[in-house]
């Protein structure tokens, strides 16, 4: 199983599109696909119509993997289940807090779902918080949508601090997100950033009305417009994304 | 969670129990899709057995394996035709693993197939997310070997979507109180199957006459100077064979058969281990010999005259009288219905050898222990051919029963065996090697015998390099915990029993 969190310090930059659109284009692959929606917000919820409420909340995720897997929903989609928000995600820092090995109780909460699952994508909130300590314990790879300014750029800088602190951290995968391409500051900090941050990925999602489509059509690009360009970039992200994460696809 | 499947009475129609589900909720009715899908199974029919379903879809997208294991516990994958013969023919991932675990190595063979139409009722909330659906199912069944289609009972399949089952219960239970519906006592598949005959045994013959031919069509594409790929092709043919004689029934006509298989094997596997050979050789000198010129083209003579004539041995192999009678008498064999292999409580289980993984991996430890660089390589084949039936042991039982110790116990096995293989290859390579420089006594153009030696020197030094990795890998065979709890397991559970 292959865990990959949709990870920034900074809030609005994709994360949750990004998140959305990966899973469903795993799952689309064949591969058996979870997406938790960790962020109180569940905009990664609302993109699979599903009601942002969990049994028992944070409480509720946290008795063993029976409970867990009850908690799961199906999505509309082939292979992709849901593990909804919930609005007590905002405490789950309360919650690890008081446990043993406080910063991988995450990790063990995931490790059961690896008979079930290929993939778990892991839509986090924007904060550097306990629980993202357990996110950088629990996933293989971090996948940091940055918009090309130069306040993202610093959350990225900043994140590269902690992890390099912390000394356990994942695969770093950030990539642009919400690109204009008419902006010359958009392309003078593409120009300049892979040169100081050489993990960047070589795509680029570029900032077009189509992401806010999916928060009208409730669903993930590539299902109800799979020819757009947004599509098309959503699709060479993955593949740029499954090979750095070595996924074996036969 | 038990499929949920009813037989509505005659003339249900999808609109009709849309209205009837409109009672209840919300619905969407979809389009009728076309059902076009092959049932796969193992030839003793274990996945029926087990109530899981592994079905080859043909849909508008495309063709999709599918798993489904309960209405709950479904995955499926893209996968092009034609339907897969084997697990080691799937793409990575969860389907591969569990049918992994429940098939083996044994290959899968088709067991019906199914035509006919759907019409899917999509019940909704108020998001318009998906908590259920019903669809009206009309299909025909069809055997392997194209008979008239059987017409099978119309039914109603509730599929229940992963976190809103009690919903499709109170469906179900709600369907079958109607007047005339009743609950359907198997599913539709499992109609399909028993209607065609179902039987499991049979299409593992048709299977085998397949490949019979298969390997037919390959041996007269067979020639030295040809596609080395066809005789490699005749080899996975043949090793199939052999591996699927020994699933239907040892009686004695097919246990001499596959005694004539196994010489047909080291007749085939003498070529083919020079067309490989031969391949790396001509690399290794254009890429790391430093001698070149006259003495290549020498080397690569006398190698091709070599080849050739494994080849003329192998093609005087397939022209005898004993192949024409192997032949003869496998197919002879398939046609025979000898008796069913009974299991120790006399049912129609093959009787599974009395093999014990835990003493198995004694037995390896011993052979693997202090072996060394200087140790003769027949102690390191000896030690792949235990490793190699341990893992086969293990993924037909523990490894099956254990998913996760399971996964990391046969990854050390087949490391270790990646290193094993590697050096049995360059072993192969030094007796050729060998070969080559008595055929050159006495012979003297320029840097000939330079250049075999360097040859001997390369292979001698990737010898080395396996064996110091093979005492790595070995140390961490030997302590590996997931193999050692998965015997531990493998013990309780025998003494138990």
């Amino acid at each position: 199983m292959t865990i990959i969190a949709a990870f920034s310090i900074k809030g609005g930059v994709g994360k949750s599109t990004a998140a959305a659109n990966l899973a469903y284009l795993a799952a689309r692959a064949g591969k058996a696909t979870l997406l938790f929606d960790l962020d109180p917000q569940g905009a990664a919820s609302y993109f699979f119509r599903i009601r942002p409420k969990v049994k028992g909340g944070v409480e509720g995720l946290l008795g063993g993997e029976q409970r867990l897997q009850k908690r799961i929903k199906g999505s509309d989609f082939e292979n992709l289940d849901l593990l909804p928000a919930d609005l007590s995600y905002r405490h789950f820092d309360l919650a690890f807090d008081d446990m043993k090995k406080r910063r991988s109780r995450l990790r063990k909460m995931l490790s059961p779902l690896g008979a079930h699952y290929d993939f778990v994508f892991l839509d986090c909130p924007p904060n550097l918080t306990l629980l993202a300590e357990n996110v950088f314990r629990a996933a293989d790879a971090l996948l940091v949508p940055l918009i090309p300014t130069p306040l993202s750029v610093r959350t990225l800088e900043q994140l590269h601090a902690f992890l390099d602190e912390d000394g356990k951290g994942p695969k770093l995968l950030p990539f642009f997100s919400m690109v204009d391409a008419r902006k010359k500051l958009h392309r003078q900090v593409m120009d300049s950033l892979p040169r100081s941050f050489p993990e960047v990925l070589a795509t680029r999602i570029p900032y077009l009305v189509q992401a806010e489509w999916m928060a009208t059509q409730r669903a993930p690009i590539n299902s109800f417009a799979p020819r757009s360009r947004l599509a098309a970039a959503f699709e060479e992200l993955w593949a740029e994304v499954a090979a750095r994460c070595e996924v074996r696809w036969w | 969670m038990k499929p949920l499947e009813l037989i509505p009475p005659p003339g249900t129609s999808a609109d009709r129990l849309a209205d009837r589900l409109g009672a209840l909720g919300r619905v969407r009715l979809e389009a009728a899709r076309r059902i076009r899908s092959t049932l796969l199974d193992r030839a003793d029919g274990v996945l029926r057995e087990r109530g899981i379903t592994l079905e080859w879809q043909a849909t508008p997208e495309g063709h999709r394996l599918a798993w489904r294991d309960g209405p709950l516990n479904s995955v499926s994958i893209p996968l092009s035709a034609p339907p897969p013969r084997h697990v080691a023919h799937l793409p990575e991932g969860v389907l591969r693993r569990r049918l992994q675990h429940s098939v083996g190595h044994g290959d899968l063979v088709e067991v019906a197939s199914v035509r006919g139409s759907s019409r899917r009722v999509r019940l909704i909330d108020r998001e318009e997310k998906t908590l259920c659906s019903v669809s009206v199912e009309r299909a025909a069944a069809l055997s392997p070997n194209g008979a008239r289609p059987l017409r099978l009972e119309d039914r109603v399949r509730v599929v229940p979507v992963k976190g809103y089952e009690g919903l499709a219960r109170r469906i179900a239970a709600h369907l079958a109180e109607q007047p005339g519906w009743k609950a359907s006592p198997e599913g539709l598949y499992e109609e399909a199957a028993r209607r065609t005959g179902g039987d499991a045994r049979a299409r593992l013959k048709a299977r085998i006459s397949d490949l019979l031919r298969t390997m037919e069509h390959h041996r007269g594409a067979i020639d030295p100077r040809g596609d080395p790929e066809e005789l490699h092709d005749f080899r996975v043919c043949l090793r199939r064979i052999r591996t699927l004689f020994a699933q239907i029934e040892p009686s004695t006509a097919s246990s001499a058969v596959a005694l004539e298989l196994k010489w047909l094997g080291q007749v085939s596997g003498a070529a083919r281990d020079l067309d490989v050979q031969a391949e790396d050789l001509w690399r290794t000198l254009r890429e790391s010999c430093t001698h070149h010129g006259p003495a290549h083209a020498r080397i690569e003579e006398l190698i091709e005259e070599h080849r050739h004539e494994a080849h003329r041995g192998l093609a005087d192999a397939l022209a005898s009288r004993r192949y024409a009678r192997l032949l003869r008498a496998a197919r002879d064999a398939l046609r025979k219905e000898g008796p069913r292999p009974r299991g120790p409580d006399g049912d129609d289980a093959p009787a599974r050898p009395p093999l014990s993984a835990a003493k198995l991996y004694r037995k390896a430890l011993r052979q693997g222990r202090g072996l060394g660089p200087r140790d003769p390589d027949e102690r390191f084949h000896r030690l792949r051919k235990t490793l190699k039936k341990l893992r086969y042991l293990l993924e037909a039982g523990p490894a099956r029963e254990d998913a996760r110790r399971g996964d990391d116990a046969l990854k050390s096995l087949k490391g270790m065996q990646t290193i094993l293989g590697d050096l049995n290859d360059v072993s192969v390579q030094r007796e050729l090697l060998e070969w080559l420089r008595r055929e050159l006594e006495g012979e003297t153009p320029a840097g000939l015998h330079g250049c075999v030696d360097e040859l001997v020197a390369l292979a001698e030094e990737r010898r080395r390099a396996l064996k110091t990795d093979f005492a790595r890998h070995f140390g961490s065979l030997a302590s590996s915990a997931a193999l050692r709890s998965l015997l531990e397991a493998e013990r309780g559970s025998k003494a138990a029993s």
